[in-house]
């Protein structure tokens, strides 16, 4: 039997340029998350940028049950390794191809 | 921001329409008369008293964050709305961050108690403050506000406009 790890994806648009491709920008992005949702809480939800779709907008993986701790964490980020940003939460879904759509749909 | 980038954005968002104050509505400071569609904001009894009575006003933002009860008993008096501003607390941070999430949490208690007809708008000086319809359900039952209860109240600046 295999076993399948339960995903929501939650598509993010930033209000500027952001390139998520960096490791240290995600670095920084996942700790400003551990800061708002707690150490525990961050674990088990256990956000990832699960892919990037243009400079402004990104995909985080968050286990499921926990994505709506990840989009209320997210309202609150408001500076990026000393940067204004600010993230708008697009879209969640439970696969990474329907973000893919919704992603050429709208932009 | 530009008119043609505010519309998509809007939607992106899942709004129908954002509203811009200036544009769309004014903000009332003093004992001004209206002029078109306006909000107040004020801590001052009398000027809300006053201002309220107008038709051209359709709500009352909290200054600091907070509303008597007079004020609130005002507000559902005059069949107007009180609007929430929730980017105050997300684009505060640090220690300010604590004291407006704690304010907020009261004055959210206090309209639910007091059945005072509200509204939610984001209010956001700039970019970086807006939020998704999404970002602001999930503050909103944060702060206790039903999803379903915060998903009507998001369109009554609309209806009101």
């Amino acid at each position: 039997m295999i076993l399948r790890k339960k995903t929501r994806y939650v598509m993010v648009e930033a209000n500027d340029r952001v390139y998520m491709n960096d490791p240290e920008i995600q670095e920084a992005l996942k700790e400003s998350l551990k800061a708002f949702l707690g150490e525990l809480p961050y674990f088990k939800a256990n956000p990832q940028v699960a892919a990037v779709l243009s400079d402004k907008v990104f995909v985080v993986g968050v286990n499921r049950g926990f994505e709506r701790n990840v989009v209320l964490a997210l309202s609150f980020v408001k500076s990026l390794q000393g940067r204004r940003v600010g993230f708008y939460t697009i879209r969640t879904s439970g696969t990474m191809r329907s973000i893919k759509d919704a992603f050429r749909s709208i932009y | 921001m530009p008119d043609a980038r505010v519309e998509p954005l809007g939607k992106r968002l899942g709004y129908k329409k954002l509203f811009r104050v200036g544009k769309d509505v004014d903000i009332l400071e003093g004992p001004a008369k209206a002029k078109g569609k306006s909000i107040i904001r004020s801590g001052d009894l009398e000027v809300i008293a006053r201002g309220l009575k107008q038709a051209a006003v359709i709500g009352l933002l909290p200054k600091n964050l907070y509303a008597s009860k007079r004020t609130l008993d005002s507000v559902r008096e005059n069949e107007k709305l009180f609007f929430i501003p929730l980017s105050e607390v997300t684009c505060s941070e640090g220690v300010s961050l604590d004291g407006n999430l704690a304010k907020m949490r009261k004055l959210v208690r206090s309209i639910l108690m007091t059945k005072v007809p509200f509204a939610l708008i984001s209010m956001a000086g700039s970019s970086e403050c807006l939020m998704s319809s999404l970002q602001m359900i999930e503050l909103a039952a944060f702060l206790g506000i039903e999803p379903a209860k915060a998903k009507e109240s998001m369109g009554k600046l609309g209806e009101a406009l």
